[in-house]
Protein backbone atom coordinates (compact mmCIF):
# COMPACT_ATOMS: atom_id res chain seq x y z
CA UNK A 1 0.00 0.00 0.00
CA UNK A 2 2.34 2.76 -1.17
CA UNK A 3 1.40 6.21 0.11
CA UNK A 4 3.15 9.01 -1.75
CA UNK A 5 4.26 11.63 0.69
CA UNK A 6 5.43 14.98 -0.50
CA UNK A 7 5.47 17.77 2.00
CA UNK A 8 5.53 20.45 -0.69
CA UNK A 9 2.23 19.47 -2.28
CA UNK A 10 0.61 19.27 1.18
CA UNK A 11 1.90 22.75 1.94
CA UNK A 12 0.46 24.12 -1.30
CA UNK A 13 -2.91 22.51 -0.55
CA UNK A 14 -2.86 23.89 3.00
CA UNK A 15 -2.04 27.37 1.70
CA UNK A 16 -4.92 27.16 -0.75
CA UNK A 17 -7.34 26.11 2.02
CA UNK A 18 -6.20 28.98 4.26
CA UNK A 19 -6.53 31.48 1.43
CA UNK A 20 -10.01 30.23 0.62
CA UNK A 21 -10.96 30.29 4.34
CA UNK A 22 -9.79 33.92 4.58
CA UNK A 23 -11.81 34.82 1.52
CA UNK A 24 -15.05 33.21 2.74
CA UNK A 25 -14.50 34.47 6.29
CA UNK A 26 -14.13 38.06 5.14
CA UNK A 27 -17.01 37.69 2.70
CA UNK A 28 -19.29 36.26 5.41
CA UNK A 29 -18.17 38.93 7.86
CA UNK A 30 -18.86 41.66 5.29
CA UNK A 31 -22.23 40.33 4.15
CA UNK A 32 -23.52 39.61 7.65
CA UNK A 33 -22.02 42.81 9.12
CA UNK A 34 -20.50 40.76 11.93
CA UNK A 35 -16.99 40.47 13.27
CA UNK A 36 -14.61 42.84 11.51
CA UNK A 37 -17.47 44.65 9.81
CA UNK A 38 -19.79 45.04 12.79
CA UNK A 39 -20.92 48.66 12.52
CA UNK A 40 -20.33 50.91 15.52
CA UNK A 41 -19.29 48.08 17.74
CA UNK A 42 -18.91 49.47 21.28
CA UNK A 43 -16.15 47.06 22.09
CA UNK A 44 -14.28 45.55 19.20
CA UNK A 45 -14.09 42.12 20.78
CA UNK A 46 -17.45 41.61 22.36
CA UNK A 47 -20.41 39.67 21.12
CA UNK A 48 -23.57 41.46 20.24
CA UNK A 49 -25.42 38.47 21.66
CA UNK A 50 -24.27 39.37 25.17
CA UNK A 51 -26.95 41.26 27.08
CA UNK A 52 -26.44 44.79 28.34
CA UNK A 53 -23.29 46.70 27.70
CA UNK A 54 -19.68 46.56 28.73
CA UNK A 55 -18.99 49.28 31.26
CA UNK A 56 -15.74 51.17 31.44
CA UNK A 57 -14.19 51.69 34.85
CA UNK A 58 -15.57 55.25 35.03
CA UNK A 59 -19.10 54.11 34.20
CA UNK A 60 -18.92 51.33 36.78
CA UNK A 61 -17.55 53.73 39.38
CA UNK A 62 -20.33 56.25 38.70
CA UNK A 63 -22.97 53.54 39.16
CA UNK A 64 -21.29 52.34 42.34
CA UNK A 65 -20.99 55.79 43.87
CA UNK A 66 -24.56 56.74 43.06
CA UNK A 67 -25.71 53.34 44.36
CA UNK A 68 -27.90 52.98 41.28
CA UNK A 69 -26.75 49.45 40.53
CA UNK A 70 -26.33 46.22 42.41
CA UNK A 71 -22.86 44.74 41.87
CA UNK A 72 -22.71 40.96 41.58
CA UNK A 73 -19.39 39.10 41.85
CA UNK A 74 -19.15 36.01 39.61
CA UNK A 75 -15.97 34.63 41.22
CA UNK A 76 -15.66 31.69 43.59
CA UNK A 77 -16.67 32.12 47.25
CA UNK A 78 -13.04 31.93 48.34
CA UNK A 79 -11.91 34.78 46.07
CA UNK A 80 -14.94 36.78 47.15
CA UNK A 81 -14.09 36.26 50.82
CA UNK A 82 -10.58 37.62 50.24
CA UNK A 83 -11.98 40.88 48.97
CA UNK A 84 -14.70 42.27 46.75
CA UNK A 85 -16.29 45.51 45.58
CA UNK A 86 -18.07 47.07 48.51
CA UNK A 87 -21.76 46.14 48.62
CA UNK A 88 -21.44 43.37 46.06
CA UNK A 89 -23.28 40.06 46.27
CA UNK A 90 -21.57 36.81 45.36
CA UNK A 91 -23.12 34.48 42.77
CA UNK A 92 -20.41 32.14 41.46
CA UNK A 93 -21.26 31.22 37.91
CA UNK A 94 -21.11 27.48 38.58
CA UNK A 95 -23.55 27.79 41.47
CA UNK A 96 -25.93 30.09 39.69
CA UNK A 97 -29.13 28.21 40.53
CA UNK A 98 -28.44 28.37 44.28
CA UNK A 99 -26.87 31.82 44.24
CA UNK A 100 -29.60 33.54 42.29
CA UNK A 101 -32.03 33.00 45.19
CA UNK A 102 -30.25 35.93 46.88
CA UNK A 103 -31.90 38.14 44.29
CA UNK A 104 -35.45 36.92 44.99
CA UNK A 105 -37.61 39.87 45.92
CA UNK A 106 -35.52 42.16 43.75
CA UNK A 107 -37.40 43.98 40.96
CA UNK A 108 -36.54 42.53 37.56
CA UNK A 109 -35.65 45.97 36.23
CA UNK A 110 -33.04 46.61 38.93
CA UNK A 111 -29.76 47.60 37.36
CA UNK A 112 -27.20 44.84 37.92
CA UNK A 113 -23.48 45.02 37.18
CA UNK A 114 -21.59 41.72 36.98
CA UNK A 115 -17.84 41.36 37.30
CA UNK A 116 -15.14 38.74 37.85
CA UNK A 117 -11.34 39.03 38.02
CA UNK A 118 -11.04 41.00 34.83
CA UNK A 119 -9.99 40.41 31.29
CA UNK A 120 -8.55 37.00 32.21
CA UNK A 121 -11.96 35.53 33.06
CA UNK A 122 -15.28 35.45 31.32
CA UNK A 123 -17.64 34.41 34.09
CA UNK A 124 -18.93 38.01 34.34
CA UNK A 125 -20.22 37.64 30.77
CA UNK A 126 -21.65 34.20 31.54
CA UNK A 127 -23.35 35.46 34.69
CA UNK A 128 -24.85 38.42 32.80
CA UNK A 129 -26.23 36.05 30.17
CA UNK A 130 -27.78 33.84 32.89
CA UNK A 131 -29.31 36.80 34.71
CA UNK A 132 -30.66 38.06 31.41
CA UNK A 133 -32.34 34.74 30.69
CA UNK A 134 -33.73 34.73 34.26
CA UNK A 135 -35.66 37.86 33.35
CA UNK A 136 -33.45 40.65 34.66
CA UNK A 137 -33.71 43.37 32.07
CA UNK A 138 -30.89 45.77 32.96
CA UNK A 139 -27.76 43.70 33.35
CA UNK A 140 -24.38 45.20 32.48
CA UNK A 141 -20.84 43.87 32.64
CA UNK A 142 -17.87 45.56 34.26
CA UNK A 143 -15.30 43.63 32.25
CA UNK A 144 -12.27 45.27 33.87
CA UNK A 145 -13.50 43.56 37.03
CA UNK A 146 -11.80 43.14 40.35
CA UNK A 147 -8.29 43.80 39.03
CA UNK A 148 -9.19 47.13 37.48
CA UNK A 149 -11.18 48.10 40.57
CA UNK A 150 -8.19 47.35 42.83
CA UNK A 151 -5.78 49.18 40.58
CA UNK A 152 -7.84 52.35 41.06
CA UNK A 153 -7.90 51.90 44.87
CA UNK A 154 -11.66 51.93 45.01
CA UNK A 155 -13.70 50.88 48.07
CA UNK A 156 -13.35 47.20 48.83
CA UNK A 157 -14.73 44.94 51.50
CA UNK A 158 -12.54 42.21 53.02
CA UNK B 1 3.53 -9.86 2.49
CA UNK B 2 0.39 -8.66 4.18
CA UNK B 3 -2.81 -10.59 3.86
CA UNK B 4 -5.88 -9.18 2.12
CA UNK B 5 -7.69 -8.92 5.47
CA UNK B 6 -4.80 -7.01 7.06
CA UNK B 7 -4.66 -4.52 4.20
CA UNK B 8 -8.42 -4.02 4.30
CA UNK B 9 -8.39 -3.65 8.07
CA UNK B 10 -5.75 -0.96 7.85
CA UNK B 11 -7.62 0.80 5.07
CA UNK B 12 -10.78 0.84 7.17
CA UNK B 13 -8.77 2.32 10.02
CA UNK B 14 -7.38 5.07 7.80
CA UNK B 15 -10.83 5.86 6.38
CA UNK B 16 -12.27 5.99 9.90
CA UNK B 17 -9.45 8.30 11.03
CA UNK B 18 -10.05 10.65 8.11
CA UNK B 19 -13.82 10.75 8.63
CA UNK B 20 -13.54 11.17 12.41
CA UNK B 21 -11.10 14.05 12.10
CA UNK B 22 -13.26 15.64 9.40
CA UNK B 23 -16.45 15.47 11.43
CA UNK B 24 -14.73 16.87 14.54
CA UNK B 25 -13.41 19.85 12.57
CA UNK B 26 -16.76 20.46 10.87
CA UNK B 27 -18.44 20.61 14.29
CA UNK B 28 -15.70 22.84 15.72
CA UNK B 29 -15.82 25.22 12.77
CA UNK B 30 -19.59 25.59 12.46
CA UNK B 31 -19.98 26.22 16.21
CA UNK B 32 -17.89 29.37 15.92
CA UNK B 33 -18.71 30.73 12.48
CA UNK B 34 -21.96 32.45 13.38
CA UNK B 35 -20.55 34.89 15.95
CA UNK B 36 -16.99 36.08 15.28
CA UNK B 37 -17.30 38.68 18.03
CA UNK B 38 -18.06 36.12 20.72
CA UNK B 39 -15.20 33.94 19.46
CA UNK B 40 -12.84 36.95 19.48
CA UNK B 41 -13.79 37.53 23.13
CA UNK B 42 -12.99 33.88 23.90
CA UNK B 43 -9.62 34.24 22.14
CA UNK B 44 -8.91 37.44 24.08
CA UNK B 45 -9.48 35.57 27.36
CA UNK B 46 -6.32 33.58 26.68
CA UNK B 47 -4.42 36.83 27.06
CA UNK B 48 -2.27 36.33 23.95
CA UNK B 49 -4.23 38.17 21.26
CA UNK B 50 -6.79 40.89 21.68
CA UNK B 51 -8.57 43.57 19.68
CA UNK B 52 -8.17 43.49 15.93
CA UNK B 53 -5.74 40.52 15.69
CA UNK B 54 -8.15 38.39 17.78
CA UNK B 55 -11.01 39.44 15.53
CA UNK B 56 -9.06 38.53 12.37
CA UNK B 57 -8.30 35.06 13.77
CA UNK B 58 -11.96 34.71 14.86
CA UNK B 59 -13.09 35.60 11.34
CA UNK B 60 -10.80 33.18 9.49
CA UNK B 61 -10.02 30.24 11.82
CA UNK B 62 -13.56 28.73 12.01
CA UNK B 63 -13.79 28.72 8.20
CA UNK B 64 -10.36 27.11 8.02
CA UNK B 65 -11.54 24.42 10.42
CA UNK B 66 -14.75 23.89 8.46
CA UNK B 67 -12.98 23.66 5.08
CA UNK B 68 -10.44 21.18 6.48
CA UNK B 69 -13.30 19.14 7.93
CA UNK B 70 -15.24 19.07 4.67
CA UNK B 71 -12.05 18.30 2.72
CA UNK B 72 -11.30 15.35 4.97
CA UNK B 73 -14.84 13.96 4.86
CA UNK B 74 -15.26 14.17 1.09
CA UNK B 75 -11.62 13.33 0.42
CA UNK B 76 -10.40 16.47 -1.30
CA UNK B 77 -7.04 18.09 -0.46
CA UNK B 78 -6.68 15.42 2.20
CA UNK B 79 -2.98 15.90 2.78
CA UNK B 80 -3.25 19.69 2.97
CA UNK B 81 -6.22 19.47 5.32
CA UNK B 82 -4.42 17.00 7.55
CA UNK B 83 -1.34 19.25 7.61
CA UNK B 84 -3.52 22.17 8.71
CA UNK B 85 -5.25 20.11 11.42
CA UNK B 86 -1.80 19.16 12.72
CA UNK B 87 -0.87 22.85 12.79
CA UNK B 88 -4.16 23.92 14.42
CA UNK B 89 -4.10 21.19 17.08
CA UNK B 90 -0.45 21.89 17.93
CA UNK B 91 -1.22 25.58 18.42
CA UNK B 92 -4.40 24.82 20.43
CA UNK B 93 -2.46 22.47 22.71
CA UNK B 94 0.38 24.93 23.33
CA UNK B 95 -2.06 27.78 23.99
CA UNK B 96 -4.14 25.62 26.36
CA UNK B 97 -1.01 24.57 28.27
CA UNK B 98 0.08 28.20 28.48
CA UNK B 99 -3.35 29.19 29.83
CA UNK B 100 -3.21 26.41 32.42
CA UNK B 101 0.30 27.42 33.48
CA UNK B 102 -0.95 30.92 34.13
CA UNK B 103 -3.87 29.53 36.11
CA UNK B 104 -6.54 30.99 33.84
CA UNK B 105 -10.04 29.70 34.49
CA UNK B 106 -11.50 30.22 31.03
CA UNK B 107 -13.63 28.34 28.56
CA UNK B 108 -11.88 26.60 25.71
CA UNK B 109 -13.92 27.94 22.80
CA UNK B 110 -13.35 24.66 20.99
CA UNK B 111 -16.83 23.32 20.19
CA UNK B 112 -19.06 25.97 21.72
CA UNK B 113 -18.88 29.63 22.63
CA UNK B 114 -20.89 29.06 25.82
CA UNK B 115 -18.71 30.62 28.54
CA UNK B 116 -19.82 27.94 31.02
CA UNK B 117 -18.86 24.93 28.96
CA UNK B 118 -15.54 23.22 28.20
CA UNK B 119 -13.09 24.67 30.68
CA UNK B 120 -9.42 24.44 29.82
CA UNK B 121 -7.81 21.49 31.60
CA UNK B 122 -5.87 18.25 31.25
CA UNK B 123 -8.91 16.57 29.69
CA UNK B 124 -8.84 19.14 26.89
CA UNK B 125 -5.08 18.68 26.41
CA UNK B 126 -5.51 14.90 26.16
CA UNK B 127 -8.37 15.36 23.70
CA UNK B 128 -6.17 17.61 21.55
CA UNK B 129 -3.22 15.23 21.67
CA UNK B 130 -5.42 12.27 20.65
CA UNK B 131 -6.74 14.24 17.70
CA UNK B 132 -3.19 15.24 16.86
CA UNK B 133 -2.32 11.54 16.68
CA UNK B 134 -5.26 10.93 14.35
CA UNK B 135 -4.16 13.91 12.18
CA UNK B 136 -0.68 12.48 11.81
CA UNK B 137 -2.11 9.12 10.73
CA UNK B 138 -4.32 10.85 8.14
CA UNK B 139 -1.41 12.97 6.90
CA UNK B 140 0.80 9.93 6.59
CA UNK B 141 -1.84 7.81 4.83
CA UNK B 142 -4.03 10.20 2.82
CA UNK B 143 -4.87 7.89 -0.04
CA UNK B 144 -7.91 5.94 0.99
CA UNK B 145 -11.05 4.83 -0.86
CA UNK B 146 -14.34 6.69 -0.45
CA UNK B 147 -12.72 9.97 -1.41
CA UNK B 148 -13.02 12.33 -4.37
CA UNK B 149 -9.24 12.38 -4.91
CA UNK B 150 -9.12 8.61 -5.06
CA UNK B 151 -12.11 8.44 -7.38
CA UNK B 152 -10.37 10.62 -9.95
CA UNK B 153 -7.07 8.87 -9.43
CA UNK B 154 -8.77 5.57 -10.21
CA UNK B 155 -10.44 6.98 -13.30
CA UNK B 156 -7.14 8.31 -14.62
CA UNK B 157 -5.43 5.02 -14.17
CA UNK B 158 -6.63 1.65 -15.29
CA UNK B 159 -7.18 0.24 -11.84
CA UNK B 160 -7.20 1.24 -8.20
CA UNK B 161 -3.78 2.17 -6.95
CA UNK B 162 -4.12 1.03 -3.37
Amino acid sequence: MPQPHTFKSALIEAGFILLFASFIGLLYSGLSAKGLFLPNRPDKQMSETVPGKFLSFDEALALHESKRALFVDARHHYDFSLGHIEGALNIPLREFDNGVTQLSGLAKDTMIVTYCDGSECNSSVGLAAKLDSSGYTRVHIFFGGWNEWLSHHQPVKQ
Amino acid sequence: MKSFAQVNGLLLLFIAARLLLGVVFIIAGTAKIADPNAFAATIANYGILSGMPALVVATILPWGELLCGVGLVVGLFVRGSALLTILFLSIFTIVALYAMMRGLDISCGCFTLDPLAERIGWKKILENLSLLGVSIVVYRFPRTPLSIEQYFRNRLKSGPEI
